[in-house]
């Protein structure tokens, strides 16, 4: 190589080296600061689109998991008001049995049959007030509810509930009339609608209980997700500490002996000198 | 695995078996301190179902029982009343053998007559009063009454006591005035005994319905026993076990607690790599 004064090749090749290992220990610097390897998508762009889905998808998880939450306390809720209502058709039943024996007068089988009929308004009354987040659960009003447990929008993703009615009435869900205690026959009568009731009740919290179990399962999964969800994002988008600090003292490093190599190759046009001395 | 300070799975997989454990903690406390292996339908639906059954059968159980219990009172009490006219009746057969004496002259039959009539007067009188829960027993106006001693709506749930009259026009055949003479009385004999044995008749229903009651009441108590048993069996918690598991979970919560502390802090060692 030729000895020139005005252009120092040595000089430009270190700090070209220079400049590199720079900008490697800045990324360095904001990998180690950040905890994040990919920090832009110049870092990584597949990469960071994946993580980013991921990322995406965790947050609808938690929706999700909320909302199985909130499924399991509303099969709670119908569960605790159709336990009420089992209690007041025991009473029912235990009415309509006094009332069947053929020694009392009119009046006493009235007391048996104002309560009796009393204990049925209560049932309507406990149904057209169970609601959860302002929907009716036991009136019949709805049919089914549907519960959206997964993050896509699948038929999979969905649980519907069918919601029995558990309202008083011929044709609704409790075949349970009132003044039928009013004769001994009605009573006979009355202890069979009691027994189909409670069956009908019955019938309803299976569901409520088969619902909230099944969502409890559903939740466990959502969990495991979500962790396994973050847990891809992280290997994507997540810097790995031993890894980095070590390219980090690399790049320290580099960086110092560039600085001193160009230090030392800005001064070598001075053998020019010596020459004319 | 790689070392990360940004997602501590670690720490995401603690909190998921806490979560468990800490669910787990929670149904055993509710199962001792309601004492219900079954407290909602989600715990076991069909089991719930079952015990719903059998506690309403139960409370009906009780209702026959009660009304059991009542068939019984309403026969001691018409057997007691039965057994006053069988007094009174007693009493008339003296007055019309005392009446039928041809030595008697009018007077003194009359007062034996005047008796006779006064208690066939108190034959009616009671029988017109005698009564149980606002049920008229022995005056005719029901022949029969049903109780109703089981816990379904069948005919084998119910039993017909058939009711006599013990009225002195209907049931008893007892004229009054018949003392007057010495035919009369005679007359009077014959009727004081088939009268008798009408309300002999009619105590041999109230003691074997009584009877039969009694029998009745001792198997429903035992089906309420088995009922009450069944439904326990179902629905209560057993102590013994619940408690061992109730230890379990209290551990692994405790466990699940700490080791979650200890994953928290893991990425600290990405410090040590920057010192």
């Amino acid at each position: 190589m030729s000895l020139v004064i005005n252009t120092n090749i040595a000089s430009l090749v270190a700090q070209q080296n220079l400049s590199t290992s720079n900008s490697q220990l800045k990324t360095s610097v904001q990998r180690l600061s950040s905890g994040f390897r990919v920090n832009s998508s110049a870092d990584d762009a597949a990469g960071l689109a994946r993580a980013d889905q991921l990322k995406s998808q965790t947050r609808m998880i938690q929706a999700a998991m909320r909302n199985t939450n909130d499924g399991m306390s509303a099969m709670e809720v119908s569960d605790k008001a159709a336990e009420q209502i089992t209690n007041i058709i025991s009473r029912m039943g235990e009415l309509a049995a006094s009332a069947a024996q053929g020694t009392l007068d009119s009046t006493t089988r009235g007391y048996y049959s104002d309560e009796y009929d009393k204990l049925i308004s209560e049932i309507d009354r406990i149904a057209q007030t169970t609601e959860f987040g302002g929907t009716k659960l036991i009136n019949g009003s709805a049919t089914s509810i549907t519960m959206h447990i997964g993050f896509k929008s699948s038929s999979n993703d969905t649980l519907a509930i069918s919601l029995a009615a558990l309202t008083t009435g011929a044709t609704s869900g409790l075949a349970l009339t009132a003044g039928i205690l009013a004769t001994v026959t009605g009573a006979l009568s009355g202890l069979g609608a009691v027994s189909a009731a409670l069956k009908s009740v019955n019938d309803a919290r299976s569901v409520y209980g088969a619902s909230s179990n099944r969502l409890g399962v559903a939740l466990n999964n959502l969990q495991v997700t979500f962790t396994n969800y973050q847990a891809a994002e992280s290997r994507i988008r997540d810097a790995d500490f031993a890894y980095e600090t070590a390219i980090y003292t690399k790049n320290q490093i580099m960086v110092q002996a560039g600085t001193s190599v160009l230090a030392q190759a800005n001064t070598l046009p001075q053998q020019a000198l010596s020459l004319l001395r």
